[in-house]
């Protein structure tokens, strides 16, 4: 065989498989005509097996042809195999990838941010008896304050607890016993009352925080929550604290906090909760002394600014179990 | 509470507008949860004066009244009222005028009755849209200007709805909130004078006999009314703004006081039921007809009044007698103010289902002074519309009653309590605004006597409140506490729980939330037992659930009944045999039942992996009764039950064809709480290769039971083995799990005659 014929023949066949590569438009016909030049017994092989029984002088002649027509060819079909046409652009998979309740998020947020402040979650049982959910709050048998806490009882001492405060007392003394002073508790959980209404669900959730030591101050119940709401809903959120009436604490308050704005451009106030100064009678059933430890302690609902915050139209959707409003709480 | 503007403005000699004294009230005292302008009376009603009364020519009981309702402008109506009299002062409708007749709201127009041409309407209240007493057409007690439109001889008025603290009810009537509103303004209080019970020589007393503890006061007046008396326009305007009926002058004033003050009263017809009077608490239940036309049947306990034939007068403080009512005949009264116990009204009340104006003022514990206040306003106003003049002198009975004390604070008691505090001298004015008599003040503080209507402030404490509520908490600064930070302690079972959620979700599953409660029949369907509540919302709602299951399987249906594929989760107590448990329940649907297992359980596996633990499983026989027998599985963690899991019987899986299969798991979070925490254990690794081999079985045992066996063949030293299931194959003939096994090196690296002598201790695998 001539030097040249070989040489001729190898430019051919470069040429020829460079055409194949170009009009090759899937990944599949590449991998063909990939295998029909470059495979085990493509045609580069073949070419190289007949090479391989030239003379010397020819071997050496074509060797770097052939070495080179090789580089070539693999380059191409490796590099356009990665160029094939890609839309960017195509949507991510629609597959729902489970989801959280937006209720206990908040409740959470609420818990972490408070837990960056040196408070720590604390509990206690969702059936207690009426002696810890009202007696001990200052709530005697009747109590006036009672109507707002229609109950769910299960026998004559035993209900579900109205309030996370319920949980307050309980809580402060285990702190006490094991020194740890100031108490600083964040209490998130379910609470009952007897109630069913578009605005009221028999079950909700709560998050009650209480701080006892020789230094609390209603300043610092109003800088706490100030912060939390504010990490919570945005630097821009007022709060206002209103004057009201809790039989746990003295001097006690509502919190609103400032969700948009009126057609006159006053801002429209929601309530979050309630706070104050923990009542003498109470720190003392926590087995402080009223004279050397004070405290405070505010309740927020969870429910009521999840509702605001999502913008969602009724408080059954939260018990509701369809999909398509779950799958928009989606991770 | 409804409160008339122009009421609290003319006490508290405020000119506030509605949305200042909402302001003002809601940041000191109390909430204001909106207001509304009162029923606008049109412009074209007009006051008028009868100039004369003709018969009409064709119609018996009609007849002609001409009116003058300004200096020159005379007009005929045709009337049918009976008490149409010359002279009197009307209130007369132009045609154009909106009035509320039978068929509603209207627009009167000139007509001809029976043939006479009627340019006009002589009105009722109630067909100017005011509360009205009595037939017929009104007609103006005293004389007013001619001609002037009702709207302004009433003056308009807005109404508020007030928000009343239950530790407040000296704030349920006009003259309790103005002072409110006078300390929030900063103006001084005046409170308006009430004259002395009038002297009577000679007469009978009526008498009292008390025989219930908690009784703390008693006023009674027996009178005899010398004129029906009409109801001034004044006191209407009044009733209207709180929405109360107008029924009869002496019921009328009787309200209006109630309204002033904030302190019930009740007059009964002295003829009917006499001047002796008994409160006592019944001994038997006995069946009362009350004014309103209803029948109650009192219980032994509740407290009523009773003549001296035993007639029960009224359910006291609730409801009088239709027996011994005030009606259109009654000529004497007598009158009973008192200060009865708050708790056996409110039991009353509750018991009854009845929710009276009166009822919701006496269980708030009203102070006992207001009793005597109320008694001579009553009486005061009765003589000047109804003539009442006294039969006899008054009686009156005073119960026990605690004397309130005086309290004392320290002005650095305020500052440490809040933060900061207003200055003495403005402590002092706050407090005197209030009604509290200064006793004795210090540099360091002052000792005050709170006034009878503040029952409340017995404590520094309280002091503190009045003064910042009035001095405004947006004064108080913001601060945060400073302290040393105490170590967080990890893995609390609030942290646990939030684990366990997250890794479920992650697993693809949504969480939804329920209240927990079911219905008998719905514990049945699970086979369940639980505490029934004693007044449930609804039987729907009777019990506490027993299980996370019941709402998630049983409301996730009802949402979908075509059920499709799908994964949910919910948790929280629950209360199996009353005792509270913390769980988690899941639920997968999906149409292939050993995907549906296999997702169940990659969640499950995950949940204990992300606390450090592996799953361990068995099949579980004593499996709960909504679970198929045999294919109920028991979970495990660190040598502990964490709950089971299974295939739902066919009565809980969804009727539709083609309906997916149904998976269910509960795991107890008291029970995941209670492993210790722990991190996960990494093993370190070879930059060798590691290698896979497969095993196939035929399935013929539990899963878990084949795996075990696998898991029990002793792992060779130096490297990590891990067995998964990769393949399940089922056919009619035969069905094979195939299990791969995977060895890491961590020494050195694997040769293949080790790894062929390590896959011979395996069990035979099918070839």
């Amino acid at each position: 065989m001539k030097d040249q014929a070989l040489s001729t023949q190898l430019t051919q066949l470069v040429e020829e498989a460079s055409k194949a590569w170009a009009a090759a438009s899937t990944v599949d016909v590449q991998d063909q005509v990939r295998a029909t030049y470059l495979g085990k017994s493509g045609r580069l092989a073949e070419f190289t097996a007949r090479f391989q029984n030239s003379s010397a002088e020819q071997k050496r002649s074509i060797g770097g042809a052939l070495a080179t027509a090789k580089e070539q060819l693999r380059a191409l079909m490796t590099l356009q195999r990665q160029r094939l046409p890609l839309d960017v652009t195509l949507p991510g998979y629609d597959q729902p990838e489970g989801a959280l309740s937006p209720v206990l998020e908040m409740m959470d947020e609420l818990v972490r941010t408070m837990q960056r402040l040196g408070f720590s979650v604390a509990g206690g049982p969702e059936i207690v008896r009426d002696s810890e959910n009202f007696t001990a709050l200052n709530l005697g048998p009747d109590h006036p304050a009672r109507d707002e806490h229609d109950s769910f009882y299960l026998d004559e001492h035993r209900l579900l607890r109205t309030q996370m405060t319920t949980a307050d007392v309980g809580a402060i003394t285990a702190e006490l016993t094991a020194g740890r002073v100031p108490v600083r508790l964040v209490l998130p959980g379910r609470v009952f009352r007897r109630e069913a209404d578009t605005t009221h669900a028999p079950a909700f959730h709560q998050l009650d925080a209480v701080y006892l030591g020789d230094d609390a101050t209603f300043s610092q119940l109003k800088g706490v929550l100030e912060y939390l709401v504010q990490q919570t809903f945005g630097k821009d959120v007022m709060v206002r604290f209103r004057p009201h009436h809790f039989p746990f604490t003295e001097p006690s308050a509502e919190i609103d906090l400032s969700w948009g704005v009126h057609e006159d451009g006053s801002p429209r106030w929601l309530e979050l909760g309630g706070c104050g100064m923990l009542h003498p009678h109470v720190v003392e059933r926590t087995g402080a002394n009223p004279q050397v430890l004070r405290g405070w302690a505010f309740g927020l609902g969870i429910e009521r600014p999840v509702l605001v915050r999502h913008g969602i139209d009724s408080l059954k959707r939260f018990t509701h179990p369809d999909r398509r409003y779950l799958d928009q709480f989606a991770l | 509470m409804k409160v008339s503007l122009n009421w609290i403005n003319e006490l508290a000699r405020t000119t506030l507008s509605a949305g200042e004294v909402a302001e003002r009230l809601t940041m000191t005292s109390s909430e204001v949860d909106g207001w509304s302008d009162l029923l606008t009376i049109d412009e074209r009603i007009v006051s008028a004066r009868v100039l004369s009364v003709q018969p009409h020519p064709n119609a018996e009981r009609l007849r002609l009244v001409t009116v003058s309702y300004g200096s020159r402008e005379h007009l005929r109506v045709v009337c049918g009222a009976p008490n149409v009299e010359v002279g009197a002062y009307v209130v007369l409708a132009l045609p154009g005028a909106r009035v509320h007749g039978r068929g509603g709201w209207q627009l009167l127009k000139e007509g001809e009755i029976r043939g006479v041409a009627s340019k006009g309407m002589l009105c009722s209240l109630a067909e100017v849209g005011l509360p009205s007493s009595g037939e017929g057409i009104f007609c103006f007690p005293a004389p007013v200007p001619v001609g002037k439109p009702l709207a302004h001889l009433l003056g308009s008025d807005t109404v508020l709805e007030v928000a009343i603290t239950a530790n407040r009810p000296d704030l349920l009537g006009h003259v309790g909130l103005a002072r409110e509103l006078a300390a929030a303004v900063r103006k001084p209080w005046k409170e308006p004078t009430v004259p002395p019970v009038p002297a009577f020589v000679g007469g009978t007393a009526p008498t009292i006999r008390v025989e219930s503890p908690g009784v703390a006061s008693v006023h009674t007046a027996h009178l005899s009314l010398t004129k029906r008396g009409v109801t001034p326009l004044r006191i209407l305007a009044r009733l209207q703004a709180a929405g109360i009926r107008a029924i009869h002058p002496v019921v009328d004033v009787l309200n209006y006081v109630m309204l002033e003050y904030g302190q019930p009263l009740h007059a009964y017809d002295a003829t009917r039921f006499g001047s002796q009077l008994t409160i006592a608490t019944l001994k038997e239940p006995v069946t009362f007809l009350g004014l309103n036309g209803q029948s109650y049947e009192l219980a032994a306990g509740d407290l009523v009044s009773t003549n001296v034939r035993g007639e029960i007068g009224d359910i006291v403080g609730i409801l009088g007698s239709q027996e011994h009512a005030v009606h259109e005949g009654t000529s004497e009264i007598l009158l009973k103010v008192g200060t009865f116990p708050a708790a056996t009204l409110r039991r009353t009340g509750r018991r009854l289902g009845l929710r009276t104006d009166a009822l919701a003022r006496f269980e708030k514990f009203l102070p006992t002074g207001l009793a005597h206040i109320a008694f001579r306003r009553a009486l005061e106003l009765l003589q000047e519309i109804c003539g009442a003049e006294l039969c006899g002198p008054t009686a009156h009975y005073t119960g026990q009653e605690g004397a309130g004390g005086m309290v004392s604070l320290t002005f650095h008691q305020a500052e440490q309590l809040l933060g900061a505090a207003p200055s003495p001298a403005e402590t002092r004015t706050i407090l005197e605004r209030l009604g509290f008599a200064i006793v004795r003040m210090t540099k360091s503080g002052l000792t005050v006597r709170p006034p009878y209507w503040r029952r409340d402030i017995a404590l520094p404490e309280d002091l503190i409140e009045e003064l910042a509520r009035i001095w405004g908490y947006e004064r108080i600064p913001s601060d945060l506490p400073v302290g040393p930070l105490a170590a967080p302690t990890a893995g609390t079972p609030y942290d646990q729980w939030h684990l366990v959620r997250r890794g479920l979700a992650r697993s693809g599953i949504r969480e939804c939330i329920f209240h927990p409660f079911a219905s008998a029949a719905e514990l049945k369907l699970f086979g369940l037992d639980a505490p029934a509540l004693l007044q449930p919302l609804s039987s729907e709602l009777a019990h506490l659930a027993p299980s996370n299951l019941i709402r998630l399987v049983l409301d996730t249906a009802r949402v979908e009944p075509q059920a499709t594929a799908g994964a949910w989760f919910c948790s929280g107590g629950v209360f199996p045999e009353g005792i509270e448990e913390r769980t988690v329940a899941i639920l997968i649907r999906d149409a292939d039942p050993v995907h549906a297992v296999r997702l169940l359980n990659r969640a499950v596996a995950g949940v204990v992996r992300s606390l450090g633990y592996r799953l361990d499983m068995s099949p579980y026989s004593s499996q709960p009764a909504f679970l198929e027998p045999g294919e109920a599985v028991q979970y495990r963690a660190g040598e502990r039950v964490i709950g089971f899991g299974g295939r739902a019987v066919t009565s809980l899986t969804p009727k539709a064809r083609n309906a997916p299969e149904t998976l269910l798991a509960e795991l107890s979070l008291d029970a995941l709480a209670s492993l210790p925490v722990r991190a996960v254990a990494i093993d370190p690794v070879l930059d060798a290769p590691s290698h896979t081999r497969d095993l196939t079985y035929a399935w013929d045992a539990p899963a878990s039971t084949i795996l075990e066996q696998l898991e029990a063949v002793p792992t060779p030293p130096g490297v990590r083995r891990s067995i998964a299931l990769v393949a399940t194959y089922t056919a009619s003939e035969a069905a094979t799990l195939t299990f791969r096994v995977q060895f890491t090196p961590m020494r050195e690296p694997i040769s293949e005659t080790h790894l062929a002598a390590w896959m011979r201790q395996f069990p035979k695998p099918l070839s």
